[in-house]
């Protein structure tokens, strides 16, 4: 069966625009979280968000949107965009470059784009208070392409002349995980040598606070403390957005033109718990098997993984399903386990792809990142090990989960490049 | 202008020029038409892509929007949808179609302001001019003068008396052949289809020559006997375009009385539909026979 590699990452996050300081930043556990201003003015109990700097977005119309000189694009161009996809546009061109790939590989019918994104619930509503407000023939003509959720796999499918399988995911937080998975059966079943897997969600009140009155966020305002997964006083996540990049590539396609590898791709699995619209089944089984059968697809035992990337996302309930499917799958002796979301706040249907890249500079760069903000570990956490302080380990086998409304489970298994 | 009203104009000004505003307020508040232009320039540049290079203040008015100016099909709804707000007034979809220089736009929205019927673009043709733009040449010409009014379009033809056919046809009695009657009909459709067929420069598959053949004729009836000094008025009116096929409803009359008829008269255009031997020795000119039946490739979809 043909393999598959990660040959370049993008990535446009709350801890780092560029993958030096992304590395930096899990490295040393430096958090990308901080007070809202746009939260302050919603009047509301929640203060943090994982905000995304050099962008700023201060009304619905792009031309006062403010980001960074090296992705400026046109305005035929940008009238399309929302946040999650001028985002990804920026991680798309990290990408790009990162695996050396020419116009020609990018274009080629070879080539798909897997996306994800919940598509910009911000400019769904400027759309549709136009068209409730001041006529249905008012309404901004863009305003269908720059909102849906499909808005991302158009907008770069077009930006990037792509002319293989394009195709938009959408299992709420474990949509990018989803998109990576469907890449590597396309690449394992020679339907495509190479796809962008693409993650990117808006970071503001609409994608964001909607989560307030289900209880599911932190209302604190300590960007050192909070938020806390696997910790006893985790009291819910923190949101963000961005984008995340994978280029995931046949490994002889990638070997022959010379490109840099991350990790293998070496296997994936999913599941549904059939359980809550909400909630995770408490005991962890769909995770569980998620788990399982990425191992399984992945062709190694899972007592050969040396660390997992936690979805932990800092809610009471979700860690500890979580930390039972772990322990189901993984017995008394876990892997190195960490959440990332203690520092990134959680990206929604970003998370899976930002995570999975996590794993691939991990491998790379031959680190764990720590689970920033654990000072007193959930006794239900505790069977799993929490990696809480720096730990001198290369791991080989990384596996991210990524868990989504609805009990939809995805579990990715990354292993370092068997060259080095 | 109410301040409510005022506070919108600017609010949708906002990005253009200074002079487009004080346009549009002098518009709204005194019905200037002739700020119009003004509005529609202002709006056209911010709309501008930054990959056209036309200096739109110094473009003609039959500039193109689409081909000359650079904007792209989205583009235009925005500008119409601007304009829209701007002017107050609504285009309906049937009447975006006739907009495609930015001289037709500033008309259309005059007229239409103003309240007169919507003036539809006439163009007149002479002889000399339809003898530059035919493939059909003297004299084997049958059309004097020509008046295309959107993609209809009526021509003339004075049957002279010393057309070359008449010598034979007949001997003693001269009559024009209800096969040229015809075939002047087909020439003022050619002339219609060459004036008003998607323009081949826009289009890189496009045969950049003029060769338009007749493919058929359906419905034909012929009514009158046609002599020399007679004036014919040649009158078409495009059905359906899409290439390889043009077809056209035909009627010849000579004053108020019909001469000749053809339910669907056919033109094939772009790829030659006939044998290239045929093609090149320029027999498509010829008329087939009347009635002939021709499968149409877009009757099935």
């Amino acid at each position: 069966m043909k393999r598959v590699v990660v040959s370049g990452l993008g990535l446009i996050t709350s801890i780092g625009n560029r993958r030096e300081t992304v590395v930096e930043s899990l490295r040393t556990a430096r958090t990308g979280i901080e007070p809202f201003p746009a939260f302050a003015a919603a009047d509301c109990p929640v203060k943090l968000a994982g905000t995304v700097k050099e962008f700023e977005f201060p009304t619905a119309e792009f031309e006062d949107w403010i980001y960074p000189a090296e992705y400026q694009l046109p305005r035929e161009r940008m009238r399309t965009l929302a946040p999650n996809s001028l985002y990804a546009y920026a991680a798309m061109r990290q990408a790009i470059a990162d695996a050396g790939l020419t116009d020609d590989l990018v274009t080629s019918p070879r080539t798909g784009l897997m996306t994800a994104s919940g598509g910009s619930m911000w400019l769904a509503y400027e759309n549709y208070h136009t068209m409730l407000t001041r006529g249905v023939m008012r309404c901004q003509p863009m305003g269908i392409i720059n909102s849906i959720p499909g808005s991302l796999y158009i907008n770069l499918g077009t930006l990037f002349g792509i002319k293989g399988s394009a195709v938009g995911f959408s299992s709420a937080c474990s949509s990018s995980a989803h998109a990576i998975g469907a890449a590597v059966d396309l690449i394992r079943s020679d339907r495509q040598d190479l796809v962008f897997a693409v993650g990117a969600e808006d970071c503001n009140l609409f994608s964001i606070l909607p989560f307030a009155a289900i209880r599911a966020l932190s209302v604190h305002d300590d960007p050192e403390r909070y938020p806390c997964p696997f910790d006893r006083k985790r009291d819910g996540f923190v949101g963000t957005g961005g984008a995340a990049v994978l280029v995931l590539e046949e490994s002889e396609h990638a070997r022959q033109r010379g490109a840099p590898v991350y990790a293998e791709l070496a296997g994936w699995g999913q599941s549904c718990d059939g359980y809550n619209v909400l909630a995770p089944d408490p005991d962890g089984a769909g995770l569980a098997r998620a788990i399982t059968r990425a191992c399984a697809d992945a062709g190694l035992e899972p007592g050969t993984v040396d660390y997992i990337n936690a979805h932990a996302t800092g809610t009471p309930g979700g860690d500890v399903s979580e930390c039972r499917a772990i322990q189901q799958v993984f017995g008394d002796h876990t892997p190195l386990v960490s959440s990332t979301k203690a520092i990134t706040g959680h990206g929604l249907s970003l998370a899976g792809s930002m995570e999975a890249a996590f794993c691939c500079l991990a491998l790379r760069e031959r680190f764990v990142p720590v689970s920033a903000h654990v000072t007193e570990l959930d006794p239900a956490c505790q069977p799993v090990r929490v990696v809480t302080e720096p730990v001198d380990t290369a791991p080989r086998v990384a596996i991210s989960n990524s868990a989504g409304f609805g009990g939809s489970n995805v579990s990715l298994v990354l292993r370092a490049p068997a060259d080095d | 202008m109410t301040e409510k009203e005022l506070s919108q104009l600017k609010e949708e000004l906002k990005r253009c020029s200074p002079a487009t505003l004080a346009a549009a307020i002098r518009f709204r508040d005194q019905g200037d038409l002739e700020s119009i232009p003004t509005i529609v320039l202002g709006v056209l540049e911010h709309y501008q892509p930054s990959t056209s290079n036309v200096r739109i203040s110094d473009a003609p008015p039959e500039a193109r929007l689409i081909e000359d100016l650079g904007l792209d099909s989205l583009t235009l709804l925005e500008v119409v949808m601007t304009l829209e707000q701007v002017l107050n007034m609504t285009i309906p979809n049937e009447e975006l179609r006739d907009l495609g220089t930015m001289g037709r736009l500033n008309q259309f929205l005059r007229d239409k302001i103003s309240g007169q019927e919507t003036s539809s673009e006439v163009r007149h043709y002479d002889r000399d001019r339809i003898i530059l733009r035919l493939p059909q040449q003297p004299p084997f010409l049958f059309l004097d003068s020509a008046t295309l009014e959107g993609t209809n379009l009526t021509g003339t033809y004075t049957v002279r008396g010393d057309e070359s056919c008449l010598e034979g046809h007949f001997p003693d009695y001269p009559v024009f052949p209800a096969a040229l009657v015809f075939e002047a009909l087909g020439q003022a459709a050619c002339l219609a289809l060459l004036e008003t067929r998607p323009d081949p420069a826009s289009d890189p598959d496009a045969p950049d020559d003029n060769r338009v053949f007749f493919a058929g004729l359906d419905g034909a009836r012929f009514h009158a006997v046609v002599r020399p000094g007679d004036c014919l008025q040649l009158h078409v009116e495009l059905e359906k375009l899409r290439e390889p096929l043009a077809i056209y409803r035909g009627r010849v009359t000579r004053g108020e009385q019909t001469v000749a008829q053809v339910r669907r008269l056919m033109l094939a255009f772009g790829v030659s539909p006939l044998p290239p031997a045929e093609a090149d020795q320029g027999a498509a000119h010829e008329i087939p026979p009347v009635s002939v039946s021709y499968t149409d490739p877009t009757a099935s979809s």
